[in-house]
């Protein structure tokens, strides 16, 4: 890290990591990964998530062509039929769906055709955790990457998007590799290669992967224009750092190809118009309607500040106060020299301006939601990549002070201080652990004590939940409703993640999933306010405004049932 | 001589330490204030023993207003939670969590407070209402026409409803066709604030027809109108205007006729009053506009005797008074 880290009171030690690290990873990502597996069944699944398997499942037929070895494989006809579906998005996470729930359908090795589909999301969230706490510990020391890590895998709504069949862990996952690869680029030209690699495998994963480039070429110039003051002063510059943008030429020569390899509906004489429409699409996205502070945004302009205050409202604020010490005892970092020197003597950048990189990997997700004319999606999910690196500086503000603050434990044994460490350590990491265990299965609709909890979120008018994914608690009522079968409004779940609760068993196939309003036994409504005609409308049709059931979260409701009186199929 | 550099990491690690503490604290005090199904129990059977008829009940905050509906539904019908103000009720019970207070009751003085559970419930003594006729609810007893040709009455189901479809189609409905969507009927419609208005259904027709509903109504004198337009065909602030007229009859006699309002998108949940002629005994709302596409217009409307001191509903920027036609409706 720093050219002379022990003069500095606050630098923990960068450590070389081994593979002992790499063990520590390894059962950081195999107990995470247990625990997502063991919580699964109890999320019904969401909305983007019943595409996906509308996708893997389209994609696996394909898979089971090439693994049969078929010349099929290349036709225009074939290979369109099978990538047609859902190509807004590039192929690579749901070739892992397909090739995951392949494995189920011709080995059983998940048990539950939902947890097959999800699995390699779940992979994601954990390998995540095992790249956290490698990079935090290469950066910032073992102690602070460690921390970081947890505090990473304990904020409950990224605990939540862990479960799921979607992009959003693996996006996380694979622009924080990019961010690492390019990091370790600076010093190593191996690393050079593996960063083009990693920028492929990004671009393959989501859209979010156009916008590293740019910050890394930011970091870039920062670094070598410093380079060059250094050297100008007669410093000198470690002989490792490459001053050469290698990265770059790795992400030109490697990343479009990448990207178009792992995406087989490119394989056409369209592939131009086919990458066209596909920028197109993200370019000119619609608006979701979201709930925020009692309106329903849809439309630009957005709120500036919205990503920074539902970060705040949904991260345990421990984490974000942990963070923000971290960013403080990294501040000569920032700035130059001569004003660093006026405040602090500490925390000098290093040769490659780490802390300026890891500052701009959590800064940019979040002002690119904040442009008032990006699309606001509502979730927190589309700034999950600001998360690794803010908690990268929470572990660092954890490690840094607990050194620091050794001295006032020299009185105790090295054992003690360490279980005094630690039992601090889990003080710290409480209020995560808590919360997230607190909001399974309701993981979008929490909010941290900040907010007031879900109770005041709601009495300040923010969104509820989104995707439909709330129902699963309800599994026993629809049963117990419908005894002899039935039919149940879906509101915003989408039919193909009602089907999942049939493929797995938790709801049986009598009772059937519908968008009909009409024909329905049973009206489930998720409560987001731009739904709520969906709930007046059952007043109208039952000439009756009692619900059957409500579910709530914290005594707030999520999802409300009606029992439509005319149904002689209700019990 | 501990050194300033431990001193301040000292400071900061029980700094975070009251932080982490404080969330914890937080954290179970907030989900501890959940009301629960034991209480909202409690609450039902509270009220079900003092409601009387011209009573109504609300919940603070609106979020919770599913619970209080589970318990208490029957007691509060589509009319109720679809209410535009209070003048049609006597007493309001307030089921209050958390110490909120409802907008609804903002500036009245509560009769009665009594906590059940973790619930307060708190009873607004309002006085004779005001309300002498009211026009959504006597709807099945008006004279329907398009263009002066009797809409007819009908009772059909319909296979409507669903995501972004707007209100429910009513069973009993006056069907001016020949889309089903050109009735005039009483729904619930989520007006641009999404809250929910017990109202009548009045598509405007295609090439400014108008359509009429014309009621007998007792002496009066305060007509109050409520108008919107459903929030999903408003919120983006480019439908066409509507227009709504109103006259008033004594028999067959014309006492009065002209320009009640025009509803625009932005307008929200509107309310407009005017003076009942007197001697009125029949009253005709005619709707119609010059471009009717994508418009879910609902109104409420009723005949009032003097104002109230509170429940009365405000007008948005004042009380707007009866125009005279203006010469382009003509």
């Amino acid at each position: 890290m720093d050219s002379n880290p022990g003069q500095d009171p606050f630098e923990p030690a960068a450590a070389q990591t081994g593979w002992r690290d790499h063990l520590v990873g390894l059962v950081l990502a195999g107990i995470y990964l247990s625990l997502l597996v063991t919580t699964s069944a109890d999320l019904a699944m969401a909305r983007d998530e019943g595409f996906y398997v509308i996708a893997g499942t389209d994609y696996s037929g394909w898979f089971d062509a090439a693994l049969e070895g078929s010349d099929q494989i290349y036709e225009d006809g074939f290979r369109d039929a099978a990538w047609d579906y859902n190509h807004e998005h590039p192929g690579l996470v749901k070739s892992l769906f397909a090739l995951s729930w392949l494995a189920e359908e011709h080995h059983e090795v998940f048990g539950s055709h939902t947890l097959a589909f999800r699995f390699p999301g779940m992979l994601s969230g954990a390998l995540m955790l095992w790249l956290l706490y490698i990079f935090g510990a290469q950066v910032f020391g073992r102690k602070a990457g460690l921390f970081g890590a947890l505090l990473f895998a304990l904020i409950p709504r990224v605990f939540y998007h862990s479960h799921l069949a979607c992009f959003d862990m693996p996006i996380v996952l694979a622009v924080t590799f990019c961010v690492y690869t390019y990091w370790r680029s600076l010093r190593s030209r191996w690393w050079g290669v593996m960063a083009g690699v990693a920028f492929g495998l990004a671009l393959s994963t989501k859209h979010n992967s156009w916008a590293l480039p740019g910050i890394f070429l930011i970091h870039f110039v920062w670094m070598s224009i410093r380079h060059r003051a250094d050297e100008k002063r007669g410093k000198r510059v470690a002989s490792n750092v490459r001053q050469g943008p290698w990265w770059m030429i790795s992400y030109a020569v490697l990343g479009p190809p990448i990207f178009v390899l792992t995406w087989p509906w490119l394989w056409s004489d369209q592939i131009l118009e086919r990458i066209g429409f596909y920028i197109r699409f993200h370019v000119s996205h619609v608006h979701y309607s979201i709930a925020y502070f009692g309106d329903t945004l849809f439309a630009p302009p957005f709120p500036i500040e919205l990503p920074f205050v539902l970060t705040a409202f949904t991260v345990p604020f421990v984490t974000i106060a942990l963070a923000l010490v971290g960013l403080g005892l990294r501040f000569g970092a920032f700035v130059p020299a001569k004003v660093a020197r006026v405040f602090t003597h500490r925390a000098r950048p290093d040769d490659v301006s780490t802390a300026i990189l890891l500052v701009g990997s959590m800064l940019a997700p979040l002002v690119v939601i904040a442009l008032p004319s990006s699309p606001v999606f509502g979730g927190t999910k589309h700034w999950f990549p600001a998360y690794p690196p803010l908690c990268m500086f929470a572990g660092y503000a954890f490690a840094s002070l607990t050194d620091q603050a050794m001295f006032l434990l020299r009185g105790f044994d090295r054992k003690s201080r360490r279980v005094l460490v630690s039992t601090f350590g889990c003080l710290l990491l409480a209020p995560g652990l808590l919360e997230t265990a607190h909001a399974h299965p309701f993981g979008l609709s929490h909010y941290t004590p900040l907010a007031g909890g879900i109770q005041g979120a709601a009495d300040l008018g923010m969104n509820r939940q989104f995707w439909g994914f709330t129902s699963a608690p309800l599994n026993e009522f629809f049963q117990e409703e419908l005894p002899n079968g039935g039919t149940v409004f879906l509101a915003d779940m989408v039919p193909t993640a009602w089907s999942m609760l049939h493929r797995d068993g938790l709801v049986p196939q009598n009772i059937r999933g519908t968008m009909s309003y009409a024909h329905a036994d049973l009206i489930m409504i998720h409560h987001e306010r731009h739904f709520s005609h969906l709930e007046h409308q059952a007043w109208v049709r039952f000439q009756d405004t009692a619900p059957a059931r409500v579910l709530t979260y914290d005594g707030v409701p999520i999802i409300t049932v009606y029992r439509n009186p005319n149904s002689r199929r209700t019990r | 001589m501990i050194p300033r550099a431990t001193r301040l990491a000292a400071a900061a690690l029980a700094v975070a330490a009251l932080i982490a503490i404080g969330e914890l604290i937080a954290h179970g005090v907030q989900a501890s204030r959940a009301v629960d199904a034991e209480d909202w129990a409690a609450v039902g059977a509270h009220l079900r023993e003092r409601f009387e008829p011209g009573d109504t009940i609300l919940v603070s905050p609106e979020w919770a207003d599913p619970l209080l509906r589970t318990e208490l539904g029957d007691l509060i019908p589509p009319p109720h939670a679809g209410r535009s103000d209070l003048a049609a009720y006597r007493r309001v019970f307030e089921v209050s969590l958390r110490g909120h207070r409802s907008p609804w009751v903002q500036g009245m003085s509560e009769a009665s407070s009594e906590d059940v559970g973790r619930v307060r419930i708190r009873r607004y003594d309002l006085g004779e209402p005001s309300v002498r006729y009211d026009l959504v609810e006597h709807l099945a007893d008006a004279q329907v026409t398009l263009n002066g040709n009797p809409c007819p009455r009908v009772n059909r189901p319909n296979s409507t409803g669903g995501a972004f479809r707007g209100p429910a189609i009513p069973r009993e409905r006056f069907h001016c066709g020949p889309e089903d969507y050109f009735y005039i009927g009483q729904t619930v419609l989520e007006d641009l604030d999404l809250t929910p208005r017990y109202c009548v259904w009045t598509h405007p027709h295609r090439d400014q027809s108008v359509q009429a509903v014309r009621y007998e109504i007792p002496n009066s004198e305060r007509f109050v109108f409520y108008s919107g337009m459903e929030y999903g065909s408003a919120r983006e602030l480019h439908g066409g205007a509507v227009t709504v007229d109103v006259a008033f009859y004594r028999g067959d006699v014309l006492l009065e006729e002209g320009y009640l309002d025009t509803h625009r998108d932005g307008d929200g949940w509107k309310r407009v009053e005017r003076a009942v002629p007197e001697g009125a005994d029949g009253v005709e709302v005619r709707i119609f506009a010059v471009d009717p596409g994508h418009r879910w217009f609902c109104w409420a409307g009723s005949l009032r005797g003097p104002a109230r001191e509170h429940g009365e509903g405000r007008s948005r920027g004042g009380v707007r008074f009866f125009q005279v036609t203006e010469p382009e409706n003509e």
